[in-house]
């Protein structure tokens, strides 16, 4: 039996034993895909048109019903927090992600010149992936602390380091400048959120700072020949040959404050489940908020991707 | 670099960098500083306008405080636990994925790559409530049914996470994959083509030459995924339940605070009396001190490896 089996493998073609072996390979990560993926993902689908019902008696277990569009009818109509907290998300990546890219690719450009301890201002710049816990932003921000008494949170944000940062003087001057206050927070808003940006950028940098320097110097030199000024460099060069590492960083920071545990409404969404109970509203909730998902994503790319300059 | 423009314009240009790089420096440093310095701080010189960041009277007492009332010991125990197995499970299952779609052809390999971009895309979120049931009920094909007669509940257990990490679905694992992969792909064919041809099988060759020369990236995708493990909420939050990781030992010490303020908790630690706690500086203060202590392992993890972290991104394979 056992060389039989043995002849049986030997005959094989290299073709199918590529296939084995790349199914070998991928073993762990099907079973996962299968197991703790797609009927997850099936599921929370069934979810979302239907209603559980537990039954507190018998335990675990509970009755799903079939409820059609039901829950999406309820998000869209009757729910009064979840629209309001869909916009607040889409207004604010709509103004943090042009920030965010533009800010990155500054501070790239501005690491990129070596010169004594760059090692040392890279690390620090680094440390905002390393810091970016719930925990540690949480005493930042006093986020999470619904706990506290409206009083003491006031004090408390008075307080906070974070307000060293703000930009009051400059919002006074500005004010006695006879500036419209419009303006005004268009100016202050990206240096109020000043720390949360660079907090939001440290990936972005790296990309950007990896794509800086893949740039061959050869095109410089040539240019430098031909007598180009920095700012023709900067254009005819530099962005160009960055802009396909544009794309993935817009991608990433897309993801990143879309699936980011402290969007107002993924914390909605799980105090649906978890609170609430309500598991049915809490897929729909879910769902809804990643189709849209994928449609900014789409629009996004879309209007980038055209424009991006790949040099082969 | 060569340099071009006169001297005098070098030298501003310099000056422009030098002072955006520190000022954009000091807002990453300056929240880090605080806490550090906070941590040490006695809770009079709050109030001393002459103390900035060192503090003059040298206190461990805050430290002490959030030690005893989070049982930090025994969190950080479960933590480490959770963190260690699980970035050595992910790494070892998306290298061998990575490995499979970077060399091999077999079908549905496109439908199968599709995934796991939309395992990257996808909010964790959206799989929760089915993942919770799962690991609340779990059973692999019968199994655990027949053995015992019922499914085993696994929240409270690390078990969901060496699950999730060992199948290669732990926190932002599809990212980990397409690493691999794009580091494999750049891999030349012909030593592994040699090895094949003296003898060696696919999984020795695996083992043998393409693991060392993928150590940078395993290194990179070591490291990212103790960072995120470390300052996970999410999945913590969710399969943990009774077991204590470090963000729910937090939480326990937010509500003890809550609890001591209200006069309706008995005090575990014995030096409580010593803090005024109807002082929101104060709370803060020692609530700084507890994310000091779940803070400072990973502080001290990056400043050791911070030059693998750095170089790990540049050379990822995402760029070119």
């Amino acid at each position: 039996m056992v060389s039989r089996l043995k002849n049986k493998r030997f005959h094989l073609s290299l073709a199918a034993k590529d296939r084995l072996r790349g199914y070998a390979f991928l073993a762990p990560w099907l079973i996962g895909l299968i197991m703790v993926f797609l009927v997850p993902l099936v599921q929370s689908i069934i979810y979302a048109f239907s209603r559980l019902d537990f039954q507190v008696s018998s335990g675990s277990s509970y009755s799903l019903t079939f409820i059609g569009w039901e829950n999406f009818r309820y998000i869209l109509l009757e729910d009064k927090d979840y629209p309001q907290y869909l916009v607040k998300v889409l207004g604010d990546l709509l103004y943090n992600v042009p920030v965010i890219l533009v800010f990155s690719f500054f501070v790239a450009l501005l690491l990129k010149k070596r010169t004594r301890g760059t090692a040392i201002v890279k690390a620090i710049y680094f440390l905002p992936v390393i810091l970016s816990s719930g925990i540690f932003l949480g005493l930042q921000n006093n986020f999470g602390q619904n706990s506290m008494s409206a009083l003491e949170q006031t004090m408390q944000s008075a307080s906070s380091s974070i307000s060293v940062l703000k930009s009051m003087n400059l919002e006074k001057y500005l004010v006695e400048m006879n500036i419209p206050q419009e303006y005004i927070a268009l100016l202050t808003g990206p240096i109020d959120r000043l720390y949360s940006m660079i907090l939001s950028s440290g990936v972005q940098i790296f990309i950007f700072l990896a794509a800086l320097n893949s740039i061959s110097p050869s095109l410089y030199e040539a240019a430098e020949v031909e007598g180009a000024t920095g700012w023709e460099n900067f254009w005819y060069i530099t962005f160009p040959m960055t802009m396909p590492m544009l794309l993935v960083n817009l991608i990433f920071t897309i993801i990143d404050s879309f699936t980011s545990v402290n969007n107002v409404v993924m914390e909605y969404v799980y105090d649906t489940a978890f609170v609430d109970l309500n598991f049915g509203l809490s897929s729909a909730m879910g769902w809804l908020y990643c189709l849209i998902l994928f449609a900014v994503m789409g629009i996004a790319v879309g209007l980038i991707s055209r424009r991006v300059f790949y040099y082969t | 670099m060569h340099k071009t423009g006169s001297p005098a314009r070098r030298f501003f240009s310099g000056l422009v960098r030098f002072v955006f790089l520190t000022g954009f420096a000091f807002v990453i440093l300056y929240p880090v500083v605080t806490l550090v310095s906070k941590a040490f701080m006695h809770q009079q010189d709050l109030y001393d306008n002459t103390v900035l960041w060192i503090p003059k009277h040298f206190t461990l007492e805050n430290i002490e405080f959030a030690w005893k009332s989070m049982d930090f010991p025994a969190a950080f125990k479960n933590s480490m636990l959770v963190v260690t197995a699980t970035a050595v499970l992910q790494t070892v299952a998306t290298m061998m994925a990575g490995y499979g779609f970077a060399r091999f052809n077999f079908p549905l390999k496109k439908v199968f790559f599709a995934m796991v971009l939309l395992s990257i895309v996808l909010p964790p979120q959206l799989m929760m409530i089915p993942q919770y049931m799962h690991f609340k009920n779990f059973d692999f094909l019968g199994i655990i049914q027949a053995v015992s007669g019922k499914p085993a509940n696994l929240l409270g257990s690390p078990w969901p996470f060496f699950i999730l990490s060992a199948t290669g679905f732990g926190i932002r694992n599809g990212l980990f994959i397409y690493l691999f992969r794009q580091a494999f792909r750049a891999m030349p064919k012909e030593t592994e083509e040699a090895a094949l041809v003296d003898g060696a099988n696919h999984f020795r060759v695996f083992t043998q030459i393409m693991v060392p020369n993928a150590m940078g990236i395993i290194a990179t995708v070591l490291l990212f995924s103790v960072v995120w493990q470390w300052n996970d909420t999410f999945y913590s939050g969710l399969f943990t339940g009774n077991t204590k990781m470090l963000p729910q030992a937090f939480d326990l010490f937010n509500s003890y605070l809550r609890d001591f303020t209200g006069g309706r908790a008995e005090s575990v630690v014995e030096n409580i009396s010593r803090y005024d706690l109807t002082d929101p500086n104060v709370l803060k203060l020692l609530r700084n001190s507890a994310v000091f202590l779940i803070m400072a392992p990973l502080l001290a993890f990056y400043a050791v490896l911070q030059r693998f972290f750095v170089e790990g991104i540049e050379r990822s394979g995402l760029v070119g």
